[in-house]
């Protein structure tokens, strides 16, 4: 019966360790005066960190050389 | 599990190839999500990208990326997201229904598969998250991977884990991206640092992979060595497609390039403050080392005004030798390296059958959408709205998609072989190294002694 359970469970601890990281420990950190002023800095540039392609970066267009359209 | 056709064994093509098959298939669903989001566009402008959305930023709450304050629950990115998802369903559902696939199987597959692509860009969207580049790549293979190293793939989710499909569609989405006029966009110094430097490190990365650390797997070392010289994640993702590489060492070279952009990102604008470099070199050597496009922004804006400039433009055109990449890649793996594993001589017509064709769509989207940027008068606002409104969202969407398909369809074990010995750590780092010192000198070269910036 146990043996049966212990996938359920390992998916819940997953579940509940996400939960508890995303939903607690981020916003709580995002909250730490260095990191607030690091998320502050990148908002005011525009920029996205995580951007995979150049299209992805909301200030691209201005970055450009004059004359690239 | 190399990247293959997915249709099962057992049914046939009943249509023409040109149809029926994946490959065909992908660039037939391309071209229609690229037309109809023209169209759209061009008849509705931006209001179309209300409607086409993924999860946004967040910090305090998951609920503020899906439906934020500012506004209201029509206008959400959630409803822009169920929109998306609808859309995508319909397609692929049509496209089940030619493979001769029961729909009726896919559907519900599919919601449960987007359900879990949603989750991933909501955990990808944190902002501490997006500040490490750690991208929706990596929670979408998370997510996968914990449901089946845990309960183990549900069966009834099969019908929906196309991931080859999925990616080979995105791609084409991709290629409406590569817009070939941003090329030349530094000029000399920029073909300098991103033509011929990139190509360099990626085939003697790639040759030394095969010679001196003598790699298993010649698909590992070359999404490895095209990630870490090209583009990151979106280079893996074309390369691998390209050479037909097994979906665990896509997620393998993935989780590398990402593990080192995190920590080049912060170190490298560090070392060239330390260094005393100037900026347009050191923007240069920011952009073209890099692997990540928002990583490159991150660091050189660190940095100041000019050399983020001059890092966002050598990574864009960095961003756009992956359609020559993906195809000079697909031609190689199909003439070469799969010609001398069967030891036959093959023939025009066999390299044509064994040729990945969604590649050609890849190149196909790049040309009609580079020449209608470049030489049709309102194209190139066109062009921009579309993407930027539409088509790089529904990319988003399927690359997302796809990673957590190869999460449902990876077990941990699958992946140790592949680090035995730590030659994929030892070719990135490898690799890296030859990038850091070949790049930093043609970037030293080109805008330091032949062409410094005025008043530089």
């Amino acid at each position: 019966m146990n043996h049966r359970r212990q996938p359920v469970l390992q998916l819940i601890a997953c579940l509940a360790t996400i939960a508890i990281v995303w939903c607690v420990l981020l916003p709580r950190l995002s909250r730490q005066p260095s990191v607030e002023q690091r998320l502050d800095w990148l908002a005011a540039e525009r920029i996205d960190p995580s951007a995979m392609f150049y299209t992805e970066l909301e200030r691209m267009p201005e970055l450009m050389p004059e004359g690239v359209e | 599990m190399p990247f293959t056709s997915p249709r099962s064994e057992s049914s046939p093509p009943p249509l023409s190839p040109y149809l029926a098959q994946d490959d065909w298939l992908a660039i037939w669903l391309g071209a229609i999500v690229l037309s109809v989001s023209l169209v759209l566009v061009a008849w509705f402008g931006n209001d179309v990208g209300q409607f086409v959305a993924k999860p946004g930023g967040w910090r305090e709450s998951p609920v503020a990326a899906l439906i934020p304050t500012s506004a209201g629950v029509l206008h959400s990115p959630l409803v822009g997201s169920l929109v998306v998802g609808g859309a995508l369903c319909l397609l692929f559902a049509v496209a089940q229904r030619i493979r001769g696939e029961r729909v009726a199987s896919f559907v519900p597959a599919f919601a449960v598969i987007f359900l879990l692509a949603l989750m991933s860009f909501v955990l990808a969207g944190h902002e501490v998250v997006k500040a490490y580049n750690l991208e929706y790549a990596l929670w979408a293979l998370m997510v996968g991977l914990i449901i089946s190293n845990t309960i183990g793939t549900p069966r009834f989710l099969r019908p929906a884990v196309l991931t080859e499909f999925y990616i080979k569609t995105g791609l084409v989405l991709l290629g409406a991206e590569v817009l070939m006029s941003r090329l030349v966009a530094l000029g000399l110094p920029g073909i300098g640092v991103a033509w011929v430097v990139t190509p360099i490190v990626l085939i003697t990365t790639y040759w030394f992979g095969q010679r001196v650390l003598k790699m298993p797997s010649r698909t590992l070392n070359m999404v490895i060595s095209a990630d870490m010289s090209v583009c990151g994640v979106s280079a893996a993702i074309a390369t691998a497609a390209a050479c037909r590489a097994k979906k665990e060492e896509l997620s393998l070279a993935i989780s590398l390039s990402l593990t080192f952009t995190v920590v080049m990102m912060a170190v490298l604008p560090m070392v060239i403050q330390a260094i005393g470099l100037d900026p347009y070199v050191g923007g240069a050597w920011l952009g073209g080392t890099i692997d990540s496009t928002g990583a490159v922004a991150a660091a050189g804006a660190a940095l100041g005004d000019t050399a983020l400039e001059v890092a966002a433009t050598v990574k864009m055109i960095q961003n756009i030798l992956i359609g020559v990449t993906a195809f000079c890649v697909a031609v190689y793996w199909t003439t070469r390296v799969d010609a001398s594993r069967t030891g036959e001589r093959v023939g025009a017509g066999e390299i044509w059958r064994r040729f990945p064709k969604f590649v050609l769509g890849f190149l196909a989207a790049s040309i009609v959408f580079s020449v209608l940027h470049a030489f049709v008068p309102g194209g190139a606002e066109l062009t921009e709205a579309m993407i930027k409104t539409a088509t790089k969202t529904c990319r988003s969407w399927l690359f997302c998609l796809a990673f957590v398909c190869i999460g449902l369809e990876t077990n941990f074990r699958q992946l140790l072989p592949q680090l035995k010995g730590g030659k994929p750590l030892a070719l990135y780092v490898c690799g890296q190294s030859l990038n850091l010192c070949l790049t930093l000198l043609m970037a030293w070269l080109m805008f330091g002694v032949l062409f410094p910036p005025n008043g530089n």
